[in-house]
């Protein structure tokens, strides 16, 4: 018996072992047919797409001319005429027979002639490109260490006499007398070389002058340029009335003298075609491209191809010196991309498990003798279907706009993408968590404190969230409690006119608080019309220029009492930040009491009138009256509000960046480019948008920090709230 | 002029006097007011007349009380204070110094105001229509006069409504509508300010409440699009209509997808059991904690591949998707409410899941839908952070694919070519005054709207 039943397990083991390599072979055992199909045709769909994204079965090698260099291969098939009936490659031995071009330069003359056959020259782009290369080669080979050997010691005796100078100069400084030289005070002299010397010497040396490779060349060879011939026969021909040939680019030419370059220095194109020669980018299919993509944020750096300097003496007319961009791997487009595909990937792994639980379970049900008959199955699934197929575009849309962009946050918290590391031109690489390190240790990686400004934009942020909740929420409280005074006449008139700052848009009136609030605006022309400026003038508070208070030369007083120059300073003023920061938290007050007052208003005006008739019977004043009953209810039934409003406030970008924009202060490095009013989303915004700092990897990990606070405040205040507790009764 | 002012009052303060001793003697002696009118309002005429009168019961105490010297002396004074603080404001109207222009304005309209809710609250007494009051309570002194002597409707002691007007009720008063006064006073002066900006002509920052001269030279900026500045042969082009209309296009677009994809997905988490719920609920709930700000560089990323860069209906992607977690959470608890019941009876009688949907579901959520949808077409016009990142196109007509607040951002933008303060208020108003429009109207709505998806969460 037992044996029966180990050996059935063995048996629904096999078949979820064998769904587990070919989708849907368990259900086929389970004769399942139609469940079969359907997972082979997911499994189908998942290979499908992985194999026509990929390049996997190109056996040819990496093409490096193709894929990253502009142009086309002039001994290729690609460059044809306008019939499409000739390539260049035939067209070309044809004009080297008809032209039997003659030059001065005697290899190339016998090179021709040795591959004449039956009066047709039998020459190919290839050759061309394999004889200039050697010969470009072997001169290189014999020259350089000529030039070089010059260069250098051309180079050292500039050096040396480099220092030598500079010794006797400090020699003249040290022995205070203008005249001593090396052979006056010869001891001393040579102690200061012999100090200067390390330093100095090595710097010095290395910049020395560059081979002037044109030079190097064209005394040996190439009197006439049989290339630069060739160059203006065919854009001749292309000119010619009736001419059926199509222009060659310039490009074109430019990737035949990389051709060459490469073929003369093959070290170099060694090099170049190791770094490029990615099997995951090139031939890589999109989940595995994904996967790779992810782990190594892409390999091939972006570089410069630039040969030119010693290939392009071999078309002097009408080439353009080339410098080719080679396109390297865009770390943060890999990213993006490999983002996309893992989570394409959970989804198709989440039915691939599905699979293999199915074909599990079916085989112990079919054991037990329950025919679930696919018909019930599918039945069960349609009726279901209807969720899914409704849910299906939300989850779509969530997984690739939000969640993935989430992702890719979290990520870039753990790189190094910065201003330094701006794809495409250069790569971004992981770093793990020494971005979070540097929040904690004084200096951090760069020289930019980032650690140090973050706890202090961060107890800024706090104090701000916190100001304006709780000044919005009992300014709205007791203006609520104002205007429901039975001696307010048309209440609705004037809550209409007190609701006004909700009802105007907020991005407007913060906007309008930056002109109103202007150096020369309304407010500080109403001052200084009204006398407040004299008055302020008389203490103290205005008159001096903020240039001339700096750190250095401000007094305690002035960081407490300085206000501005002319007129009040209310947005900008560095010296007394603190100003401004205290009138931010009240400025906040006017967009946000309205909507506090009216809510509070409409929670009093419920509250049940027998409950104040019951108290007035017990003799309670209308004090005690709003002590005992107005003011629990109300602000017990609106404190809920209080952790959304905090949170609300904590981000609020608009109120800081709007009005003040972060100042005063900000974009300075010294202080992590956060200026005195920046809280921590608008610190973020100007990190991220900013085009001159970019430091989008402390960007995200202030983001990351950022929602791990509210985050977790909001968590626990949700999970306070009733509909929670009531949903796990759902 | 002052003194004659002061002479008018001192005659006013008599005037009260004689008013306040007839109807405190017509109350002792319990003879109704309106018999008593002409004698209240003509002067010691009427004193010497009403002490005649018989009583119809006499209430000795409060007779000796209300003609005790000492009482009458304080009532005196009490009605000179007010007075000659009421004149003493006026004459000040015109004062040259600043200050005490706007005091002496406050005064003035916080007195008409405390005479406004005397009135109201003394007619409320006596049970008359307490809006006409209102109205009427503009007029200072007469509004009183006439509410404390038409019939009082109500059977009230007259001692009671004298409560109204004590110095410890006006005191009251006083305060409450000082407050409010200086708070309308706050609230509105940045908007009249703005109206006024958008109708000045000037390339800089006015710093008047009010232009001298009323321009319409912003508006027509705005509309014809091109604004010629003073030494340029070329217009600038503004494209303020170009913005509109993407930002139009967008808040629909927006809306529609938004209201299609969301109402849909919360109808299946509010009435459906299936595979995966509780985990959609839950990953729902962390998402809505996730600013949308931490998806900018990724979503710039993602445009910039698929060529979706500055091209303003993308953006609608990002606002539908950044829409999804909040709404369904509170279309869900919205439709929690709504009785499971019909949805039952509507299967009986044969209907499957979309009927119900369309039938049944969809009209009775028509209040939180039109919510969503509000809030919905709402969100693009004020939001700067995401388009001006995504649309941040260079060239010289980026600016066209650009949204509102983008644009309004960039006339506030010293040393941008769009630089011209008063051309944002013009565009502000335009869209501000719809939207702030729609926001008084549906105040209370809107504003259980919010609460309800803070408090439900």
């Amino acid at each position: 018996m037992r044996e029966e039943k180990r050996n059935n397990q063995i048996l629904h083991i096999f078949k979820a072992i064998a769904s587990s390599l070919i989708w849907g072979l368990g259900q086929l055992f389970n004769k399942q047919y139609i469940k079969a199909m359907m997972f082979f045709l997911v499994f189908g769909l998942m290979i499908g797409i992985e194999v026509s994204t990929g390049d996997y079965f190109n056996d040819q090698p990496f093409d490096f001319y193709e894929t990253k260099i502009p142009g086309d291969y002039l001994g290729g098939e690609n460059i044809r005429d306008k019939s499409g009936d000739s390539s260049f490659s035939v067209e070309f031995p044809r004009w080297l027979t008809f032209n039997n071009i003659t030059t001065n330069d005697t290899e190339w003359n016998a090179f021709v002639q040795e591959h004449m056959a039956n009066g047709k020259s039998t020459l190919t782009t290839d050759l061309i490109i394999e004889f200039t290369s050697a010969r470009i080669r072997s001169i290189h080979e014999a020259k350089i260490d000529d030039i070089n050997d010059q260069a250098d010691s051309l180079a050292e005796s500039q050096a040396i006499t480099f220092v030598e100078t500079r010794a006797t100069d400090d020699l003249r400084v040290e022995l205070q007398n203008p005249l001593a030289t090396k052979e006056t005070n010869p001891v001393e002299w040579q102690a200061i070389y012999d100090r200067l010397y390390p330093s100095l010497y090595p710097a010095r040396y290395a910049s020395r002058f560059n081979v002037n490779y044109n030079q190097l060349y064209d005394e040996e060879m190439l009197k006439d340029k049989y290339l630069s011939g060739m160059q203006r026969y065919f854009s001749d021909k292309v000119n010619q009335p009736g001419s059926n040939f199509i222009l060659i680019s310039g490009d074109d030419w430019n990737e035949l003298l990389l051709r060459i370059y490469f073929g003369a220095f093959p070290e170099e194109y060694i090099e170049v075609y190791e770094e490029y020669d990615n099997f995951f980018y090139e031939k890589g299919g999109f989940f595995v491209k994904g996967i790779w993509s992810v782990i190594t944020l892409g390999e091939a750096p972006q570089s410069t191809v630039d040969g030119s300097s010693r290939v392009a003496f071999l078309m002097p007319n009408g080439v353009l010196p080339f410098s080719y961009t080679v396109e390297g791997h865009n770390s943060t487009q890999l990213l993006l991309t490999g983002l996309i595909a893992i989570l394409t990937l959970i989804y198709f792994l989440m039915i691939y498990v599905w699979n293999i639980r199915d074909a599990y379970k079916t085989s112990v049900a079919r054991q037990k003798g329950v025919r679930v008959t696919e018909k019930e199955y599918f039945k069960s699934l349609y009726d279901n279907s209807f969720e899914y197929i409704v849910l299906m575009p939300a989850i779509v849309m969530l997984t690739y706009i939000t969640i993935m962009p989430i992702l890719f946050s979290l990520a870039i918290a753990f790189t190094n993408y910065n201003n330094q590391h701006i794809p495409p031109a250069q790569l971004v690489s992981w770093v793990g968590i020494s971005n979070f390190r540097s929040l904690f240790s004084i200096t951090g990686g760069s020289t930019i404190p980032f650690g140090d400004v973050f706890w202090k934009v961060f107890s800024w942020t706090l104090i701000w969230a916190i100001g304006a909740t709780f000044t919005c929420f009992f300014g709205g409280f007791i203006q609520a409690v104002i205007i429901n005074n039975k001696r307010v006449v048309f209440r609705k008139a004037w809550r209409a006119v007190l609701i006004l700052p909700w009802a105007i848009p907020a991005l407007v009136s913060q906007l309008m608080f930056k002109v109103i609030f202007h150096g020369e605006g309304i407010v500080n022309k109403f001052f200084e019309l009204s006398g407040v400026n004299e008055f302020l003038r008389g203490i103290g508070s205005l008159g001096q220029p903020m240039s001339l208070l700096t750190a250095s030369t401000a007094t305690f007083m002035d960081r407490i009492v300085y206000l501005g120059d002319n007129s009040i300073n209310w947005l900008g003023n560095e010296v007394n930040p603190w100003f401004v920061r205290i009138f931010i938290i009240v400025l906040n007050i006017w967009l946000g009491f309205p909507y506090f007052m009216a809510l509070m208003s409409g929670v009093m005006t419920n509250i049940s009138k027998e409950l104040y008739e019951a108290a007035e019977i017990d003799g309670a004043t209308p004090f005690v009256q709003f002590k005992q009953i107005t003011m629990p209810l109300v602000l017990y039934q609106t404190s809920p509000l209080l952790i959304m409003t905090f949170a609300g406030n904590f981000n609020n970008f608009g109120m800081i960046y709007f009005i003040t924009g972060g100042g005063p202060g900000g974009g300075e490095s010294s202080r992590a480019f956060a200026g005195y009013t920046d809280i921590l989303i608008s610190w973020i915004y100007k990190l991220t948008t900013d085009a001159n700092i970019r430091w989008y990897s402390m960007a995200s990990v202030f983001s990351i920090l950022i929602f791990l606070i509210i985050g977790s405040i909001s968590a626990w205040n949700f999970l306070r709230t009733k509909s929670f507790k009531e949903e796990d009764m759902m | 002029m002052e003194n004659l002012l002061y002479i008018v009052g001192l005659l006013v303060v008599l005037f009260m006097m004689n008013f306040s001793v007839v109807t405190s003697v017509a109350d002792a002696k319990k003879i109704k007011r309106q018999d008593i009118v002409v004698l209240a309002l003509v002067p010691v005429y009427g004193i010497l007349k009403v002490l005649e009168l018989e009583a119809v019961e006499l209430n000795q105490g409060l007779l000796k009380q209300r003609l005790n010297a000492k009482y009458l002396l304080l009532t005196a004074l009490k009605f000179t204070i007010i007075v000659f603080l009421f004149v003493w404001a006026l004459t000040n109207l015109n004062s040259n110094i600043v200050l005490l222009k706007m005091f002496a304005a406050l005064v003035v309209i916080v007195m008409v105001f405390i005479n406004q809710s005397v009135t109201h609250s003394i007619a409320d007494n006596r049970g008359q229509n307490t809006f006409f009051a209102g109205l009427m309570g503009f007029l200072p002194l007469i509004s009183i006069g006439f509410y404390l002597l038409i019939p009082s409707k109500r059977n009230i002691l007259e001692q009671t409504v004298r409560k109204q007007y004590s110095v410890r009720e006006l005191f009251g008063r006083a305060v409450i509508y000082t407050e409010m006064t200086v708070l309308a006073f706050l609230v509105l002066v940045p908007v009249i300010y703005i109206i006024g900006t958008a109708l000045t002509d000037s390339s800089e920052i006015p710093y008047r409440l009010w232009p001298e001269n009323i321009s319409f030279r912003n508006f027509e900026i705005l509309t014809s699009q091109r604004w010629l500045k003073a030494g340029q042969a070329e217009p600038t082009k503004v494209y303020f209509i170009e913005w509109f209309k993407n930002t139009l296009l967008i808040a629909v677009v927006n809306m529609i997808a938004s209201v299609l994809l969301i109402t849909g997905s919360a109808y299946v988490f509010s009435r459906f059991k299936f595979k995966g719920k509780k985990f959609g609920l839950l990953s729902i709930m962390i998402l809505q904690m996730f600013p949308t700000f931490l998806s900018l560089i990724a979503m710039y990323i993602l445009f910039d591949t698929f060529g979706l860069l500055n091209k303003p209906l993308a953006l609608v992607m990002i606002y539908t998707a950044g829409a999804i977690p909040f709404n369904i959470w509170l279309i869900k608890g919205y439709l929690q409410g709504v009785p499971k019941d019909l949805d039952e009876s509507a299967t009986i009688d044969g209907a499957n899941k979309v009927q119900i949907f369309f039938k049944i579901i969809l009209p009775l959520s028509l209040p939180i839908i039109t919510f969503v949808a509000v809030g919905q077409f709402m969100a693009p016009w004020l939001d700067y952070i995401l388009p001006s990142y995504i649309l941040s196109g260079t060239g010289a007509d980026a600016s066209k694919g650009w949204t509102i607040a983008i644009g309004l951002f960039r006339f506030l933008e010293a040393g941008n070519s769009l630089y011209r303060p008063t051309l944002f208020a013009a565009g502000a108003l335009v869209i501000a005054v719809p939207i702030t429009v729609l926001y008084v109207t549906f105040q209370k709505y809107l504003i259980e709207g919010m609460t309800a998806g803070a408090t439900k969460g």
